[in-house]
């Protein structure tokens, strides 16, 4: 994230993509796609979760360990029937405690591919991509045919004979995904899809998932924890926490301004929740200047690497916090902060104090933690509410838990957008 | 560390070579083709097979139970099935007795209703074979059937699979090593059984006189066919773990 993109302040209704249908599932054409509300609840755990997707599309369900990502995809797959809600696949009710309607699993037109895959370990590699079509009563020559072909699809045609506990994890990923699709389901599950494999193949295989899917004429849900799946992946996000969703919209507006912790954290920005009176947005004790937003609770994210960070000389009043909109930051800045100051990704905020210019906000804080990057080192602060500022490595030595430091944040470095429960406009 | 256990594979070893040292080699068929040999060996080949049937029969479902169902008390019904294991087998056929004998709590009832009466009859003995051995079925099977867990039955589900075609292609082959591995040591328990059986079923040539038996009996009178007897039990026994290690069913190679 640029300072460049996210230097103008936005209300939050304008400048998002279109496109989808909302999370609540309310809208869209009936009869088109996957309309889903789950409700399941066990033990302590309830999952209560809208979901929609258009046919040819995928959606990214992401959201933290337990949060009831797998859930959910068991209750597509009919797996774990509903307590509450609905599953309606293209026109057809999947799934309805209300009036007892249930499709069982082998009778929907539903694939899943598996985390841990699921190859069966008795059946040949083309035994295996051949079964889903043999299960929905194809014959054993032209099921094979067709299980063949798709083995050439993802490039392992040599392997038809091989048993899958010979294959390897990425090739025994395309088996997979060449048995969810063999049999044409008209909705496709993915739950963690690279889970199981190492980072130097995921890249490659990333790539080739989205070829395949690009040319899936059904619907798709992706569970992921990793944000680059979803990039990669899927045009929308669905941000699963706590059983519900938190956030919903296009990737791209997830990602860039994200409404729940996990997805700050996971894209690595700072998220911060405050309130708006009369064109400023309270922060704990940051202010920032946010004209275009109205009254009420906003959000705020700002990178790590557009703040800047200086030691605090024996000058400097401890816990000075300037008022929003003012200069006072400059001199502060020139004297210690300069040294220290951020240069890596956000050329437009400045690298130096004096770029802090008007608008800035400075506050006095004191370094909780320091995590090494490759090429930077992110400074998790101490203050309230909490931030991360990334430093050059060689510019980091002098910082330790315990040492206080002034941030600046330049003007137009934070985005301020309204707190609407998860809301994004289409 | 090294004496002592050399002294233990001494120990384990040294009988079978005594053993093997005291056959008779030249005799060997002749003594095979006595009637009380034939009998007992005829009996020890049908009554284990006849136990591992009946254990599979009402063991294989228990084991599934077992595994898979969610009722109260399963911890102690698996305890109670398995007692037999540790149950000494005399007291098992005690039990048995009392149970299934002309005046036993189930056997006074089929003895009035149907004339039936088990001990001292060959399916007494498969009886009291399976009762001792029907635990290393039911715990192995179980142990497969968790280990295997549901994964590939739900895979098969969502691809499409009915019930029949999941247990056809799925669950009884996946299940198949346990099952073989149960049934392998169910039978060479049987096959071993002396106790429950001589107290339950007695030991009447022809009849009940297994080749344990006939092996206990022989030593006092003729401890040549004990040694044959012996020599024939052994053989098997060593195919029984060849096999199973062959199948990397038991122990870590």
């Amino acid at each position: 994230m640029t300072a460049e993109r996210v230097t103008a302040e936005r209300d939050g209704h304008n400048g998002r993509d279109g496109g989808g249908s909302d999370g609540s599932a309310a809208d869209g054409e009936p009869g088109a796609g996957l309309r889903a509300r789950l409700g399941v609840s066990r033990d302590a755990f309830t999952l209560d979760a809208g979901l929609a997707v258009a046919p040819g599309t995928v959606v990214a369900v992401v959201g933290p360990n337990g949060a009831g990502k797998s859930t959910a995809l068991r209750c597509l797959a009919g797996l774990t029937r509903l307590r509450t809600g609905r599953i309606e696949l293209r026109g057809t009710v999947l799934d309805d405690p209300s009036t007892g309607a249930f499709i069982p699993p082998a009778q929907r037109s539903v694939g899943v591919m598996f985390q841990d895959y699921r190859l069966f370990p008795r059946l040949s590699v083309l035994d295996n991509v051949a079964f889903g079509l043999r299960a929905r009563g194809m014959r054993q020559r032209p099921a094979a045919d067709v299980a063949a072909g798709w083995l050439e699809r993802v490039g392992l045609g040599g392997y038809a004979d091989a048993r899958p506990e010979t294959l390897s994890g990425g090739q025994a990923q395309r088996v997979a995904l060449a048995r969810a699709l063999a049999p044409r389901p008209e909705l496709l599950l993915l739950d963690e899809p690279f889970a199981a494999l190492d980072a130097e193949s995921r890249l490659d295989l990333r790539d080739d998932l989205a070829d395949h899917l690009s040319s899936y004429p059904g619907c798709t849900v992706l569970v992921t924890h990793d944000p680059n799946d979803a990039l990669a992946l899927a045009s929308r996000i669905a941000v699963i926490d706590g059983g519900r969703v938190v956030d919903e919209g296009p990737t791209a507006d997830v990602v860039a301004s994200p409404r729940s912790r996990f997805v700050a954290r996971l894209v690595g920005t700072n998220l911060v929740t405050g309130q708006v009176v009369g064109g400023v947005a309270h922060f704990g004790d940051l202010r920032v200047p946010a004209p275009a937003c109205a009254d009420g609770p906003v959000l705020g994210t700002v990178a790590p690497a557009a703040l800047q960070l200086g030691i605090t000389g024996p000058d400097d009043p401890p816990g000075l916090s300037d008022p929003p909109g003012l200069n006072s930051g400059t001199g502060d800045v020139s004297t210690g902060l300069g040294a220290l100051a951020t240069d890596r990704g956000a050329p437009a905020a400045g690298r130096n104090g004096p770029a802090a210019g008007a608008g800035g906000v400075c506050r006095t804080d004191q370094v909780r933690r320091v995590v090494l990057h490759p090429g930077f080192v992110r400074v998790h602060l101490a203050g309230e509410p909490a931030l991360m500022a990334d430093v050059p490595i060689h510019r980091s030595l002098a910082l330790a838990p315990g040492t206080p430091v002034r941030v600046t944040m330049p003007p137009g470095a934070m985005v301020v957008y309204p707190d609407d429960a998860g809301r994004r406009p289409s | 560390m090294v004496p002592p256990a050399l002294l233990a594979v001494a120990f384990l070893v040294l009988p079978l070579a005594g053993l093997l040292a005291n056959v008779p080699w030249t005799d060997i068929s002749a003594q095979l083709r006595t009637p009380d040999v034939r009998n007992a060996l005829y009996l020890s080949l049908i009554c284990p097979i006849g136990a591992t049937l009946l254990s599979i029969a009402l063991g294989v479902p228990l084991a599934w139970l077992l595994a898979r169902g969610r009722f109260p008390g399963r911890g102690l019904v698996r305890g109670l099935v398995t007692l037999p294991m540790v149950l000494p087998p005399v007291v098992g056929g005690v039990a048995l007795l009392y149970a299934f004998g002309r005046g036993g709590l189930v056997g006074r009832w089929g003895y009035r209703e149907f004339g039936i009466s088990l001990p001292y009859t060959t399916f007494g003995v498969m009886v009291a074979s399976a009762f001792v051995s029907m635990p290393f079925l039911i715990l192995t099977v179980e142990a497969g059937i968790v280990q295997t867990g549901v994964r590939f039955e739900e895979a098969a589900e969502t691809l499409g699979a009915g019930r029949l075609m999941v247990l056809r292609r799925i669950t009884l082959p996946m299940l198949s090593p346990s099952l073989m591995a149960g049934a392998t040591l169910c039978w060479a328990r049987a096959l071993g059984e002396l106790g429950a059986t001589l107290t339950f079923a007695g030991n009447l040539s022809g009849t009940t006189q297994t080749t344990p038996l006939a092996v206990f009996i022989a030593l006092q009178t003729k401890p040549q066919d004990a040694v044959v007897l012996s020599l024939v039990l052994f053989v098997v026994s060593l195919a029984v773990l060849l096999v199973l290690r062959g199948r990397r069913m038991v122990g870590h190679q």
